[in-house]
């Protein structure tokens, strides 16, 4: 059975005649039963008068088979107008929960994305601020002071490998990044030892946490490459990363920050 | 003479018995009241204007189809066919009502012996 055979069997098929031409068509069609009625009725002797009531009585009320006809006419259009409507809703909501999963998924990416600004913002502001109150910059040049700021040195820039575990800027700053095995020798935090063995020359940091956000170096053995004095660093905990920033001890002069990669 | 019982329609019977008539041949919904009244001899004298709703139902379904003609009396009358698909449908309904007939005639006909 085609698809068009079922639909019909089950809502009939739609009735191409205007309403008012349904009716009467139905008019008609119980006008000549009542005529040829009542006209036999006479043929076989009944009085016209009688032969009317006697095929009113036999056919039934015509005006309540005239609904009951219209109603039948009618109820495929009924019938497609509340499957349309139906269909109509079914897109609606198909339409709505699309539109909402869009606007949740980009209203989620806005809020993560906000709170990744806002927490990087934060992070510069605390370590500008933690730098202004520690000297930290005070040895690097007045031009560079912004440019290495430890924190920028996340963001996407010109990095090239310098050596084993460890990436230069463009700028000159020096990022470690320490895989677990690197940091083995951390004893503990916030005090403890650091040993950078893929580091040339070697690092071997004491250190010890003073603050929220601000450590001291206890003690840097570098084989005596840098020569620089123990001086005050800064740690940050963000995203399953310590980031510990050690201020101008690196050879070159720039910041060093540790990066200890989580497991 | 009247029939002052007569049995009433199961449902579906009615629609069953335009089919049927209309399997002779093309008629109009008078003509159709007329047929069943003779043949039934006057017994299933249905209330003929019931015969039009159930004639709309089945001309929907696709069961009959109309066209509007000139009568024998030269009055214009809408005229029923069967279609295929009500001669299909006319088939099926006519061996379930047998076997529905046989059925309840075999139980109205027999013997029955009250159990002890």
């Amino acid at each position: 059975m085609a698809v068009a055979d079922i639909v019909r069997s089950i809502f009939g098929a739609p009735d191409p005649r205007p309403p008012e031409r349904i009716a009467r068509d139905i008019d008609d069609e119980l006008a000549f039963h009542l005529g040829e009625l009542e006209r036999d009725l006479v043929e076989a002797g009944a009085s016209p008068d009688d032969a009317r009531a006697r095929a009113v009585e036999r056919f039934g009320d015509p005006a309540r088979i005239r609904r009951q006809c219209e109603r039948i006419a009618m109820e495929d259009s009924v019938m497609l107008q509340k499957v349309n409507f139906v269909l109509m809703i079914v897109v609606l909501v198909g339409l709505g929960a699309v539109g909402a999963q869009v606007v949740i998924t980009q209203r989620f990416n806005t809020l993560a994305l906000q709170a990744i600004t806002a927490d990087l913002a934060n992070m510069k502001f605390e370590a500008r601020a933690a730098e202004r109150s520690s000297g930290l910059s005070g040895g690097a040049p007045p031009g560079n002071a912004q440019k290495r700021d430890p924190l920028d040195l996340l963001e996407p820039g010109l990095w090239r490998q310098a050596q084993p575990g460890g990436l230069m800027h463009s700028d000159g700053a020096y990022l470690a990044i320490l895989a677990r095995d690197d940091v083995e020798n951390l004893t503990g935090f916030p005090s403890g030892t650091l040993t950078i063995p893929r580091h040339e020359p070697a690092y071997e940091l004491t250190f010890l946490a003073t603050g929220a956000k601000n450590l001291v170096i206890k003690a840097i053995d570098d084989g005596g490459a840098s020569g620089l004095p123990h001086r005050e660093g800064r740690w940050v905990m963000t995203n399953g990363l310590l980031i510990l920033n050690l201020g101008e001890v690196a050879p070159d002069g720039g910041p060093i920050m540790l990066v200890r990669v989580p497991e | 003479m009247p029939v002052r019982n007569r049995p009433e329609l199961l449902p579906g019977t009615l629609e069953m018995m335009i089919l049927k008539t209309l399997s002779i041949g093309t008629n109009h919904g008078y003509g159709i009241a007329r047929r069943i009244r003779q043949v039934s001899e006057d017994v299933l004298r249905v209330e003929e204007g019931s015969l039009y709703p159930a004639l709309h139902r089945l001309e929907k379904r696709g069961l009959v189809a109309s066209d509007w003609r000139r009568s024998e009396s030269n009055r214009r009358a809408k005229y029923y066919r069967l279609t295929p698909r009500g001669r299909r449908r006319l088939t099926a309904e006519t061996a379930s009502w047998n076997q529905l007939a046989e059925a309840v005639g075999k139980v109205m006909s027999a013997r029955l012996v009250q159990e002890a």
